[in-house]
């Protein structure tokens, strides 16, 4: 396979909080390839989130990013200083928020808004800069794009909201973009145009897409790879027809079975026993092993990561005898 | 549209809510001109069977918790009239309407919200059974024990406060609450968008088990479809404060007849293979309720509308067996 777009290795953030060390990310594996859509999923608190804006540079104050690597483009990203993280944010790596009333600014339109971001990373007049505008929220699907240019927020719906804000992160051309639950606070049938545009965007611009979020039937009908979180940490990760058709992690498979389906009508829901472990215990071997129904003794050590399928892979020991012996 | 309490369904309903109507007015500044007037429910028709779950989808702002808080009078409707085991809900007063009220609950959206942070458990659970009943302190601590035990919890929990709890374990103390003095009927409105789909299918396996212990009728109100599905024995698709199809469940599902019920099953992303792919995507949003369209609300959205949507309104028909319809297609 190509070199990846972008590959995080064994990345590990901890934050200090009065309570103690909270072990937010404990060895995150990532791989996200050019023109890829991956699906981050997980539960709340699995660290979906803390992964995306690692990448982009933007851990919030009291964490640390204490090992690991993100390689851009062949390019460490770790440790760079803070000025050149801006000339990459942005123009090469851009995010998009779930909620789209938070992430634009209220006081200016959403022309100055685009405006804003192509100045500070590329060099154009004003007519070169209205005309790039025009287009993006052309390709971003907005009726009547002059009219819009000349909007403020409030006066847009949710969803018109969102196309904006997806018009900004793709304003400079972005390779990759960060999208953290963005439809989480729409409704369905508003759902179902901002994915399909995303899966669009996808195929006409070429962009990568990290789709962070909760719902594992929105990556089944976006995604192409998706990876599963857990307590901060990769438990399965490859193409989703195999990931969410042919799970192989217990955790996986739990989730799963939790999630309500056409098919599982008068099914009784499967909950999965338990809690998710707090992040102030640092993790010894596997996470789950504590809630899983074929828990073993090994399971105390970190578990192998073993390839079922070429690029299918899963941290578990219970498919370790097929191939590490 | 009479036709729906005369169909087979509605013979022992144990909820009927017939032409509901609530406006809701807004602004118009102190000279009260103009004020806007917001049509949060339209004329609904409802009846839910004893032991029975009514499901309740649609977008936001179609006045699905609108209708579930006027069946409870905790808001009062403009118009319609709502029966509770054949007694008329909004004639009753005073004394007379605390009494019925014992027999139907609410669950809400958010327990982090809908539960006092500063009222240990055993307030919380014990105080409908202070308001309501004459219980000594000793009976109403065992009585709130038995509760917590029936949804799941430990007694042990009475002491604590809300802040010590997940939001699986909250909701759990929402539902012991609304248990507490023997309810029939319960309104449960998003009792699980909060939460993990984990602790969904837990929430949701103890509410289905609590239905069948003890003989509960449910009025499940949720946008999420799939879900809907699940749980309930027939749904109801609202929009725009209007019912716009009415059956069984998995009629709605395998034989939908509206064309926003269609759009609605595209829509929602699904885990089943076998019904990935067909899409029917609509354009725009849900439009306003205070200037809804002429003639059936939901034509500007409509693939298939043609001339006689924009001018008159559909009436729900029975499109056979029960299979309720707003529609002129």
């Amino acid at each position: 396979m190509d070199q990846p777009l972008v590959t995080v290795r064994d990345l590990r953030l901890q934050f200090r909080t009065y309570a103690g060390i909270v072990h937010a990310l404990n060895g995150i594996d990532l791989e996200i390839h050019e023109h890829d859509m991956l699906g981050l999923v997980g539960e709340t608190g699995c660290g979906k989130s803390m992964t995306g804006v690692s990448i982009l540079g933007l851990v919030p104050r009291g964490g640390e990013i204490v090992s690991g690597s993100i390689v851009f483009r062949g390019e460490e990203l770790l440790g760079k200083p803070e000025s050149y993280m801006q000339t990459i944010r942005g123009a090469k790596i851009a995010m998009v928020f779930q909620d789209p009333s938070a992430s634009l600014n209220p006081l200016f339109t959403i022309g100055q808004q685009l405006e804003t971001v192509m100045r500070r990373h590329q060099r154009a007049d004003k007519s070169q800069m209205r005309d790039r505008a025009l287009e993006l929220l052309k390709v971003v699907e907005l009726p009547d794009p002059a009219r819009i240019l000349k909007t403020y927020p409030h006066e847009l719906s949710g969803g018109m909201k969102q196309r904006a804000s997806i018009a900004i992160a793709l304003s400079c051309g972005a390779d990759l973009l960060i999208a953290d639950e963005p439809t989480t606070d729409l409704d369905v049938t508003v759902q179902a145009q901002i994915l399909d545009l995303l899966r669009r965007l996808r195929e006409t611009q070429g962009v990568a897409i990290l789709m962070i979020t909760h719902d594992l039937a929105v990556v089944a009908e976006t995604c192409q790879r998706v990876a599963v979180l857990y307590a901060g940490q990769v438990v399965e990760s490859g193409p989703v027809d195999e990931v969410l058709f042919e799970a192989k992690h217990p955790y996986t498979r739990a989730l799963l079975e939790a999630s309500p389906k056409r098919s599982s009508r008068g099914q009784p829901l499967q909950a999965i026993p338990g809690t998710v472990p707090s992040g102030l215990h640092p993790l010894e071997g596997c996470a789950f092993s504590p809630r899983c129904p074929h828990a073993m003794e090994i399971c105390g050590q970190a578990p192998p990561r073993i390839s079922v399928a070429p690029s299918h892979t899963v941290y578990c020991f219970l498919y370790a005898d097929s191939e590490e012996r | 549209m009479n036709e729906l309490a005369d169909t087979g369904r509605a013979q022992n309903a144990q909820v009927e809510v017939k032409n509901l109507v609530k406006h809701f007015t807004q602004g118009g500044g102190f000279l009260r001109r103009n004020p806007r007037v917001v049509r949060a429910v339209d004329g609904v028709w409802l009846s839910i069977e004893h032991k029975r779950t009514l499901g309740l989808v649609g977008e936001s702002g179609c006045g699905k918790t609108t209708i579930g808080r006027c069946i409870l009078r905790l808001i009062e409707p403009t118009s319609g009239e709502i029966y509770f085991e054949g007694t008329d809900v909004l004639g009753l007063s005073g004394r007379r309407l605390r009494k019925i009220r014992r027999n139907m609950q609410m669950i809400f959206q958010n327990p982090f919200s809908s539960l006092d942070p500063r009222m240990s458990v055993l307030s919380i659970v014990g105080e409908p059974l202070q308001t309501h009943t004459s219980l000594s302190h000793s009976d109403v601590r065992d009585r709130v024990v038995e509760l917590l035990e029936q949804v799941g919890m430990s007694g042990e929990h009475i002491y604590r406060y809300p802040h010590e709890f997940s939001g699986g374990q909250l909701q759990r103390i929402a539902v012991a609450r609304a248990l507490a003095l023997n309810p029939r009927f319960l309104v449960l409105d998003e009792p699980t968008a909060a939460l993990d789909v984990s602790v969904q299918a837990q929430v949701i396996a103890q509410l289905m088990q609590l239905q069948r212990e003890l003989e509960l009728t449910y009025l499940f109100i949720s946008h999420n479809l799939t879900l809907v599905h699940y749980i309930s024995d027939t749904i109801a698709v609202t929009y725009l404060g209007k019912i716009m199809e009415y059956a069984d469940a998995d009629e709605i599902f395998d034989n939908p007849l509206h064309p926003y019920t269609q759009a609605l099953l595209s829509a929602t992303p699904s885990l089943d293979r076998e019904f990935r792919q067909r899409r029917l995507i609509l354009s725009g949003g849900v439009a306003d309720p205070a200037n809804p369209p002429p003639g059936c609300v939901f034509h500007p959205r409509c693939p298939r509308a043609t001339d006689i949507c924009s001018q008159q309104e559909p009436q729900l028909v029975d499109a056979g067996d029960g299979h309720m319809v707003a529609c002129h297609l």
